[in-house]
């Protein structure tokens, strides 16, 4: 079992949906992004367009954050989940350094949007267990899939751009979409094998 | 604010600079790095020219000073001895055994000076703790400046230019000084930033002509907005005028003050090749 997430760029429309409900369903703190959307110019004028390519953990098959922790605290499940244990991080960030994907946030101190907690964001305290002076990161919604639930940035997908599955699985359908459609990983020459896939 | 950059660059496809490891907090890790080259680097000038009083401060440098400054930029420092558990696979779990076995051997090599054993297990594990942060870096397989096997190279040859230097400026303020120690630390230093010349040079072109990542890093470095910090700390403070000083002295005489500058300019030009290295890791863009 090796949980993996296929997201087809040819449909992803740029809502920021994604973005959005994993905000709203991990309370993320302020000006953090587990899911984020990144948007680039291709082309000129007349002939221009946006690209937007949606990045988060790839949860890597062979993980560089993982090696470089020196207290254990971040550790692979297995099912492939890249998951930190908040107890057990010292806040060194060699992690955020070693991921190539900058999918990784230091939490130096608990700040709101505003001067003070919304109702929102005072019940995110009690939710997550987000401490200061570690490091958080997106864990494909664990506490959903406990529950049977696809992470939030799949469910919300206006359209259907994310398929959610098991790689190892040949005939999940995200192995098959992989496998018929040239499916590809961000920095594959790393050599880290993500467990996220994009069909261009 | 927890926030690993600005809002605008977090959403945009490009290159993006490392900043945990060099901005706020961060200097902190970078002054630990220095000190920690520094102390190594002093102990192995002070076992090669036999100089005793080298030894305490070493120590000194890497036990009041690197293992603070660690603790200082821990995000939670109280949790600190977790970092031991894991020498099998992080370089930071390696380091700080190499730190307190340093300490405890070079301790023990101080109060049993003429033993040989203890002199070449204190200076192992100088030579580790100096060329552990250079391996630390190597190993982030996100920044192809830092993924190179000469970075932990540098990091040994910076530290033990620094060592020389830092115990060259003390030779030379102290009129009591050893003349033959003097002679040694010329002869060493000479030798040592000409290599640090050939191995940086060596690096930046290798990087220059390697990824696109590594070859930003060299235009951030060389012509790019840390340009100044680079040619005038690294180039002119950490190897001309040093280099120009020594050279003279190494083939004919210069007043004693004159090599305390050289000294102490490399003592500083060493700080900002550590802050430019450290500066200069770039990622690439995810696509």
């Amino acid at each position: 079992m090796r949980y993996g997430l296929v997201i087809d760029l040819r449909k992803c429309a740029g809502c920021y949906s994604c973005m959005v409900a994993c905000k709203a369903e991990n309370f993320t703190p302020r000006g953090v992004f587990f899911t984020r959307v990144l948007a680039e110019e291709k082309g000129k004028y007349p002939n221009a367009r946006w690209h937007f390519i949606p990045i988060q953990c790839n949860h890597c098959e062979n993980p560089a954050c993982v090696s470089v922790c020196p207290t254990g605290a971040t550790s692979q499940r297995d099912d492939g989940i890249v998951t930190i244990d908040p107890n057990k991080c010292i806040g060194c960030r060699y992690c955020i350094i070693a991921c190539p994907y900058r999918v990784r946030f230091y939490v130096d101190k608990r700040e709101t949007y505003y001067q003070s907690p919304t109702a929102y964001e005072a019940h995110g305290f009690g939710a997550r267990d987000y401490q200061e002076g570690t490091v958080i990161k997106c864990d494909f919604c664990s506490h959903r899939l406990e529950q049977g639930l696809e992470p939030a940035c799949v469910a919300t997908c206006t359209s259907r751009a994310r398929y959610f599955g098991d790689l190892d699985d040949p005939e999940s359908e995200i192995s098959r979409l992989i496998a018929s459609n040239g499916a590809y990983q961000l920095l594959a020459e790393k050599g880290t094998d993500p467990s996220i896939y994009y069909i261009h | 604010m927890a926030r690993a950059y600005s809002t605008v660059e977090q959403f945009a496809v490009g290159f993006d600079r490392q900043r945990e490891w060099i901005e706020r907090r961060g200097l902190l890790l970078l002054t630990a790095f220095y000190l920690g080259g520094v102390g190594g680097g002093l102990f192995l000038a002070s076992l090669i020219i036999g100089w005793k009083a080298g030894i305490p401060i070493a120590l000194g440098i890497v036990a009041l000073g690197k293992g603070p400054a660690h603790l200082l930029y821990l995000g939670r420092p109280l949790r600190f001895w977790r970092a031991f558990r894991r020498p099998h696979s992080s370089w930071i779990s390696r380091g700080i055994y190499f730190m307190l076995l340093f300490i405890l051997l070079g301790t023990l090599y101080y109060i049993f000076y003429e033993n040989t054993a203890l002199a070449v297990l204190s200076g192992f594990f100088a030579f580790a703790l100096i060329i552990y942060t250079g391996f630390a870096l190597a190993a982030s397989p996100g920044i192809p400046f830092w993924s190179n096997p000469l970075v932990p190279i540098i990091f040994a040859g910076a530290a033990i230019t620094s060592g020389a230097a830092l115990a060259e400026a003390a030779h030379a303020i102290n009129t009591e000084t050893v003349i033959t120690h003097l002679e040694r630390l010329e002869t060493m230093g000479l030798i040592m930033s000409t290599g640090m010349v050939v191995l940086i040079f060596t690096y930046l072109l290798g990087n220059y002509m390697s990824t696109i990542a590594a070859k930003e890093s060299v235009a951030y470095l060389a012509w790019g907005s840390m340009s100044l910090a680079f040619w005038i700390g690294v180039v002119l403070l950490g190897i001309v005028i040093p280099l120009s000083i020594i050279v003279p002295a190494y083939v004919g005489e210069v007043a004693r003050g004159w090599l305390a500058v050289a000294g102490i300019s490399e003592l500083c030009g060493s700080y900002v090749l550590r802050y430019s290295l450290l500066k200069a890791g770039i990622y690439p863009p995810v696509i």
